[in-house]
């Protein structure tokens, strides 16, 4: 066999070569879904975008102990403007703290009162990405309402078993559609850019601030 | 063998020794286990603000006596009660500092959550600062030169960011804090103080 005709390096490590990159392309794969475990869903990274005044809708699948199930909410964001303190149990309003204000976000709910909402979560984001949760531990248990888009006195089902649903039967059933006020406890230099809304990670509403 | 084929055998070679080389140059290069465990450390001093990821820390005041007075509970102690007042600041999230410990110059550590020690801090929103108060109960023999950590996430400073305050404790301190019987654990409060 003369110089010539001896098989180049790629020639000889040919199939090697076209095996590597699906190889590399496997591994990639592999190791990424730690991303979809670990936190792909632990935060909120699907918005659905919308404005102010125009209604935006929310489905997910939720798993109870009874199964899986689905709901969807419909959000309109009405409003968001320089909010009062809530009342107390005594009704007087909470102390509002040094170097914070109150911000109320009015919302418009439509959805199934069988649908267990409570778990929903209400939050402001400045231009700034700066995010403020509506937290009812924030002053102390018992000053907000622990869920900031259900009417406290028909939050409809906390869950989906058929004695759940029977205390929000009792309790007299949430109205299909109604208004709430959410009241909002950020910095005094926050201005709120976007109201974001969501049920379970990692889907959730961005609504612009006229 | 011809010499072509040589060489090639010989540079082979020299490529595989360097490869170790520098495989090993590497390896030394880079942090053990102990070290990459290690969390991102920021110095500071009592009244001084220090970064900690999700916002910002700033130990006020350190106090010691034998007796904790709380909202709820007054506490004797045969060692001393020690009350830290710190603020923080979230940055960008709804959160709190929930991570405290004591650490002594020989390295012995006491959790501002252990036993009967507590870590009064809830949570804030972006911007407005919380003020905190712990109380921990240590042994006055041992706190001379110890130092604070506070950290974002209970018991988990692995990879995070944590502050370390000197706490300034030297022996007239721990003189004055065994002569005082009393001090007082008052809670958190929201907003600038």
């Amino acid at each position: 066999m003369t110089a010539t005709n001896r098989p180049s390096w790629a020639q000889r490590n040919k199939w090697g070569l076209i095996l590597l990159l699906p190889a590399l392309v496997l591994a990639l794969a592999a190791a990424s879904s730690r991303v979809q475990l670990f936190w792909w869903g632990a935060d909120l990274h699907q918005p659905i975008s919308g404005t102010q005044g125009r209604p935006l809708v929310l489905t997910d699948t939720f798993h109870a102990p009874e199964g899986y199930f689905k709901r969807s909410v419909e959000v309109t964001l009405q409003g968001v403007s320089p909010g009062q303190a809530p009342l107390t149990s005594l009704g007087k309003p909470v102390d509002t703290p040094s170097g914070s204000k109150w911000v109320s976000v009015a919302l418009h709910i439509k959805a199934d009162p069988k649908s267990p909402l409570s778990v929903c979560q209400v939050a402001l984001r400045d231009g700034q990405g700066r995010q403020a949760d509506y937290d009812p531990t924030l002053l102390g248990m018992g000053t907000l309402r622990s869920s900031p888009c259900v009417p406290e006195d028909h939050p409809g089902p906390s869950g989906m078993s058929a004695e759940e649903q029977a205390e929000a039967e009792t309790e007299g059933p949430r109205p299909a559609e109604y208004d709430i006020d959410v009241p909002m406890l950020v910095a005094d230099r926050f201005e709120a850019k976007h109201v974001l809304f969501w049920l379970n990670p990692p889907k959730y509403l961005k609504i612009s601030v006229r | 063998m011809s010499r072509r084929t040589l060489r090639t055998k010989a540079l082979t070679g020299v490529v595989a020794l360097a490869v170790v080389g520098i495989g090993q140059l590497l390896t030394s290069h880079l942090p053990d286990e102990l070290t990459e465990l290690r969390p991102f450390e920021a110095a500071g001093h009592i009244d001084e603000s220090v970064d900690v990821r999700t916002g910002s820390v700033r130990v006020q005041t350190v106090n010691g006596g034998t007796s904790l007075r709380s909202p709820i509970a007054a506490m004797r102690t045969s060692n001393l009660w020690v009350v830290i007042a710190y603020t923080f600041t979230p940055s960008q999230t709804t959160t709190g500092l929930f991570s405290i410990e004591m650490v002594a110059a020989n390295g012995m550590r006491w959790s501002g959550t252990a036993s009967r020690n507590q870590n009064l801090c809830t949570s804030s929103v972006p911007g407005l600062p919380i003020q905190c108060q712990a109380a921990i109960e240590v042994p006055a023999d041992y706190i001379i030169g110890a130092h604070l950590e506070l950290a974002p996430t209970a018991d988990l400073t692995q990879y995070d960011a944590v502050a370390v305050i000197d706490l300034e404790i030297t022996p007239d301190v721990v003189a004055d804090w065994k002569a005082n019987p009393e001090v007082t654990l008052q809670g958190s409060t929201l907003g600038a103080s």
